[in-house]
């Protein structure tokens, strides 16, 4: 087990070594240079020159990598072109809302998921369920993008019910942050709650036949409690695993959904660093995600073969 | 200031963050003023929803003056040395008291107004301009870092600067008004060069008070403001809302009260804002839309191959896809029928194709076939559309073909404007000029700051000149007068749409006073009292 | 939408549908595969007979901008341009449907390849694709194409090269589970007793028994593609301009769908009712084919 672990996080070196790298190389090849981000349309090549020299943009590639690479092993990030801050207080700044919107909307899928997969399951076939079963396939195939100006149009534009976009910081208003969050989150969650409901109502169909909730049954056990108590929890692990991964996803940043409601997370951080070519805030954007993935696929394996002997056994 | 939802509230809209900095800059132009029908009341917090993040408080390190980015927020913190007026492009005067040029037009003579202080409680005086424009050539972002680069500056006494240039120019107090507005404290750049950025020191109406990047900047109105009983606003808050219909939405909910003048913007939009209930003032201006040609490679370098493609668009229902709206109107010519250099007589060439395929057929009988790169910018949906338009009014031409690359803005700068590696390329935004100098100047002058075309005609440069060397009108006329009729027979670039600097608010809103750059006059700006 | 970037668990992975589903759902569960499998042959058809079709091209102004859908005229109206959107739809379907299938299949050949090789030879093959696999996943994938995109100059091969890259590990993955399933098992067991080459059982043996599951997957991975290049180019960075997308026909339209709803909710409906199709159909194969999920 630890063993397993160990040779996972081993396997990050190599895997964040290549990812930085290929980060570089990849922004490097980008056409422009920072410096003409900053100095606008009438900027003359001696400028840009100069600018360059000053930002370190014209020493070798393979020097400006060992660079950045010997400063973060540091725990220095550099400092963002675009913002003249560091990078690590950047991040820091943006994490905790693409966190808030990634709980947000995993938990908003859970809530509507869950309860509509156990009904839906005890009565495989039934009216619920088929609605349920089809409009889960819908929301698989509406793209998000488009699940967002939807939202947007109906329940901000037409309907009132939430400002159109922006963000109200938790510590300023907790009210506020709240109705600044649900649209993005429930542009995200529209999908996760599609994929959460079809694995559960799966898993509540199949353990519905096992002898053990069939003898709980016929032992006279009144149906909702054999449904949360022998049903759901040998499903929450499964269930939990597809959170877990999705949360890994989400922690990544919804580009278009951040830039879209106009919420600094690391998402909008990357989509307005990019254009830029902001390389320091773009490595450390690159290595977060990456880490943050990784880390989270990590503990998602490693809870999963922890229980997976007494899911098996069941 | 939160207010009651309006009714009918309609287009909806989604982001694309990539605007860097697309907004209006450039010449300039525009109206004496927004809607000043009331005196605001004194209180209340103002906000504005911007399209482009703020990125720093050092005016030096702002190279476009972008009213949709960094240089409205400047002009909350620095205020304006003079005001550059809309309509005329005149400076009038503001904390400046005064500019004159010697009689021949070498020598300028700056005056500041007495007892202006930063807000740091150190002196607004002339060695502060000094320093600051000084300070524009050290960082040398800005064109006009070049420009000063060439001046003698020398402080005759504390309220006193005197402008020394090498050539003459009757007009500099334009330029001086139009792109360089904004004075820092001396005392707090020296004290931290580095952290200036995010903590300015300034003489403005509100001091930034609080910055969280990528979000929103809140602005304090300045005790210690200049001007007695102003600002009126207790505070200000800008917050990034990068999708231009999003913003009309901020507004029209009440999430926001006004956006910066802007020129570039989609009428169509500003048509549903109106729809919605909100007030939008607008003001024509000289200019235009404007695609670079490159007159410095085939096939552009033939005027034949310019003429061509004017002949080939009716360019008034250009306009009207770019705009997205009927109520746009295709640039005439070079100035507008208010402005003292307009010549009725002389306007752009008129759609007539096949005029246009005889052009294109003796180029391509030459060996000279017009096959171009069009390249754009993407993330900017009026330049887009034009992009598209015009290649699907040559689809249908022999002899002719064009294919757009489609870029981002950095990598457009490189290629564009560093590279010249194009053939059409649209200006980001409208290019204006309420004077014609130092707008038309920087335009068709070969030496000129936006001369992408790379335009160079001995005829023009010398009637520019000319005009530069004199105040009186009719002299001027004449000189301006050369120089359109040298642009028409050369078309070095192509007029799109009348520009029109437009904003929208919320009818809470009274005191919109804005520069030709589109730079609000916050010390104006407030409520309306019965709001 | 970063929810979608990533070709995990978007649809029908087997745990969703239970093997012991009832009767009466399957035959339920027919009539959506009809409706994908149809739409899919349709649309295909349309996407290939685009050029001889009696229609506008996509890039030719057929009359005055922003009119809705017409009795006579334009059946679905026009766009900002003028430009015939029904013709824009058909040759969205041609480019959506092109570049989403050549990325598919590049994705399926090469990562198909790479997951053969790492699951039969385990090791330090294994290893290194997988650190290789790890690395794309990790990457925002957004970030990743917008970047590639930009560096790469915008055509519709660098497009399609770079959707493909994205795609590779999923597929190295999903195949490496289903050939470390199959490399257990008796038939490959008896053919390395008998000595037959590694590239014989390989590809004798192992992969024609994988190979449809392989396959299935890709149908799902189809759909992923398309709304990924739908959210590039929603992002301004897919298509090449005047090609059209439907996600680029959205992005475009998107400030006007109060006073034009039809210019959004057109294109929007045929995203939605392609990748609907896509997905259906891949996971009633997937079904079929029992394909082996925990992998992913």
């Amino acid at each position: 087990m630890l063993r397993q672990v160990g040779s996972r996080l081993l396997r990050l070196v190599p895997v964040l070594f290549l990812i930085t790298l290929l980060t570089t190389a990849m922004v490097d090849l980008m056409p422009g240079s920072p410096a003409l981000a900053m100095l606008g349309d009438q900027a003359t090549p001696e400028q840009v020159a100069r600018l360059n020299e000053q930002l370190g943009l014209d020493r070798p590639f393979h020097v400006r990598y060992w660079d950045w690479l010997t400063a973060a092993l540091g725990g220095d990030l550099g400092t963002s072109l675009r913002m003249g801050l560091p990078v690590t207080t950047a991040i820091a700044q943006r994490f905790p809302v693409t966190l808030e919107i990634a709980v947000l909307s995993v938990v908003l899928a859970l809530l509507v998921a869950v309860p509509l997969a156990l009904v839906a399951g005890a009565r495989a076939d039934g009216r619920l369920d088929r609605t349920a079963t089809a409009l889960s396939s819908a929301l698989l195939s509406l793209p998000g993008f488009a699940a967002a100006v939807l939202l947007i149009y109906l329940l901000a534009v037409r309907a009132r019910l939430f400002p159109v976009g922006g963000w109200v910081p938790f510590t300023e208003d907790p009210i506020g942050n709240l109705r600044s969050a649900v649209l993005p989150a429930l542009s995200l969650a529209l999908m996760e709650a599609a994929v959460y409901f079809r694995l559960l109502r799966g898993d509540v169909i199949r353990t519905l036949q096992e002898k053990f909730v069939l003898s709980a049954r016929a032992r006279g056990l009144p149906p909702g409690y054999v449904l949360f108590r022998h049903v759901l929890r040998p499903s929450l692990f499964s269930l939990t695993t597809v959170a877990g991964l999705s949360m890994g996803r989400l922690l990544g940043g919804a580009v278009i959904v951040e830039s879209l409601f106009a919420l600094p997370g690391i998402g909008f951080l990357a989509i307005q660093s990019v254009p830029f070519q902001d390389i320091p805030a773009i490595q450390g954007i690159v290595v977060v995600v990456a880490v943050t993935y990784v880390l989270v696929n990590i503990a998602v394996d490693v809870g999963y073969s922890v229980i997976d002997p007494r899911i098996r056994a069941r | 200031m939160s207010r009651s939802p309006r009714r009918g509230l309609r287009a909806t809209a989604v982001a694309v963050a990539t605007t860097l900095v697309l907004a209006a800059c450039g010449g300039s132009g525009g109206a004496s003023a927004g809607p000043v029908d009331a005196q605001p009341a004194r209180g209340g917090t103002l906000t504005m929803a911007i399209g482009i993040p703020a990125r720093s408080f050092d005016p030096a390190e702002d190279a476009t003056i972008s009213s949709a980015g960094d240089a409205t927020r400047l002009a909350a913190v620095f205020d304006h040395l003079f005001i550059s007026d809309p309509v005329t492009g005149e400076a009038v005067p503001h904390i400046g008291e005064s500019i004159e040029p010697s009689e021949d037009g070498r020598v300028w003579t700056l005056k500041i107004r007495p007892g202006v202080t930063f807000s740091d409680g150190t002196p607004y005086d002339a060695e502060a301009v000094r320093f600051t424009y000084q300070h524009y050539v050290d960082v040398g972002f800005s064109p006009e870092a070049r420009t000063i680069a060439t001046w003698d500056m020398a402080v005759l006494d504390p309220l006193t600067l005197q402008i020394t240039t090498p050539e003459p120019n009757m007009h500099l107090d334009k330029l001086i008004a139009q792109s360089l507005p904004f004075i820092v404290s001396p005392t707090a750049m020296r004290a931290d060069p580095e952290g200036f950025s995010a903590n300015p020191v300034g003489a403005g109406p509100y001091l930034l008070t609080e910055w969280v990047r990528d979000s929103h900047e809140i602005y304090t109105a300045n005790p210690d403001y200049w001007q007695e009983g102003k600002p009126y606003l207790e505070q200000v808050r800008i917050d990034l809302v990068p999708e231009a219909g999003q913003r009309v939405n901020a507004i029209a909910s009440g999430q926001a009260d006004v956006q910066p003048p802007t020129a570039d913007a989609d009428l169509a939009l500003f048509a549903e804002a109106e729809a919605m209930g909100l007030t939008v003032h607008r003001q024509d201006q000289n200019g235009g839309g404007w695609i670079y040609f490159n007159n410095q490679r085939p096939p552009f370098d033939d005027v034949r191959a310019r003429r061509a493609i004017y002949l080939s668009i009716d360019r008034q229902q250009l306009a009207e896809i770019m705009q997205g709206s009927p109520d746009a109107r295709a640039a005439a010519g070079l100035f507008e029928p208010d402005s003292p250099f307009h010549e009725p007589d002389l306007t752009l060439p008129a759609v007539d194709r096949a005029r246009a395929q005889e052009l294109f057929d003796e180029l391509a009988a030459e060996g000279k076939p017009v096959d171009f790169v069009f390249v754009n910018i993407s993330g900017n949906d009026v330049n887009t559309r034009a992009a598209q338009f015009i290649q699907s009014q040559l689809r249908d031409m022999r002899n002719v073909s064009m294919r757009i690359d489609n870029i981002d803005v950095t990598a457009a700068r490189e290629r564009v404007f560093l590279r010249r590696d194009y053939d059409m390329s649209p200006y980001p935004g409208a290019y204006r000029y309420p004077d014609p100098d130092p707008g038309l100047v920087n335009l068709l002058g070969s030496t000129g700051s936006f001369n992408t075309t790379g335009y160079a005609n001995a005829e023009v440069d010398a009637a520019l000149l000319a005009a530069r060397s004199t105040t009186d009108v009719a002299e001027r006329a004449a000189s301006y007068r050369a120089v359109q009729e040298r642009f028409l027979a050369d078309l070095p670039g192509m007029f799109t749409f009348t520009p029109t600097l437009t904003t929208i608010m919320s009818d809470d809103v009274t005191g919109l006073r804005y520069t030709s750059r589109g730079l609000i006059r916050w010390d104006e700006i407030g409520f309306r009292p019965d709001a | 939408m970063s929810s979608v970037m990533q070709p995990a668990p978007p649809t029908g992975s087997a745990a969703e549908t239970p093997p012991t589903a009832s009767r009466a759902a399957r035959r339920g569960a027919k009539l959506p595969l009809w409706v994908g499998i149809g739409w899919i042959a349709g649309l295909a058809l349309v996407a290939l007979l685009a050029d001889v079709l009696p229609i506008a091209g996509y890039d030719e102004v057929v009359g005055a901008p922003m009119q809705g859908p017409q009795l006579t005229g334009e059946p679905l109206g026009t766009d900002a341009i003028g430009r015939s959107v029904l013709s824009r739809i058909v040759y969205g379907a041609r480019a959506s449907m092109a570049v989403g299938l050549t990325a598919a299949v590049l994705g399926l050949v090469v990562g198909g390849f790479l997951g053969l090789l790492a699951g039969y030879f385990r090791g330090v093959v294994e290893a290194t694709i997988d650190i290789l696999a790890e690395v794309v996943q990790a990457f925002p994938p957004l970030l990743f194409l917008i970047a590639l995109a930009a560096a790469l100059r915008p055509s519709l091969a660098s497009l399609t090269l770079a959707l493909a890259a994205l795609i590779i590990p999923s597929f190295a993955r999903m195949t490496k589970g289903s050939v470390v399933a199959q490399s257990s098992r008796e038939f490959v067991l008896a053919a390395r007793a008998m000595g037959a080459s590694h590239w014989r059982i390989m590809f004798r043996e192992i992969l024609p028994n994988a190979l449809m599951s392989i396959v299935a997957f890709s149908v799902v991975v189809m759909a992923l593609l398309i709304v990924i290049e739908g959210s590039l180019s929603f992002l301004g960075f897919g298509m090449p301009m005047p090609y059209p997308s439907w996600g680029g026909m959205v992005a475009e339209a998107k400030d006007r769908i109060a006073s034009h709803p039809s210019l959004t909710f057109i294109p929007a409906f045929f995203l939605f009712m392609t990748v609907y199709a896509l997905n259906t159909v891949g996971d009633h194969l997937r079904r079929r084919f029992d394909v082996e999920q925990s992998q992913l």
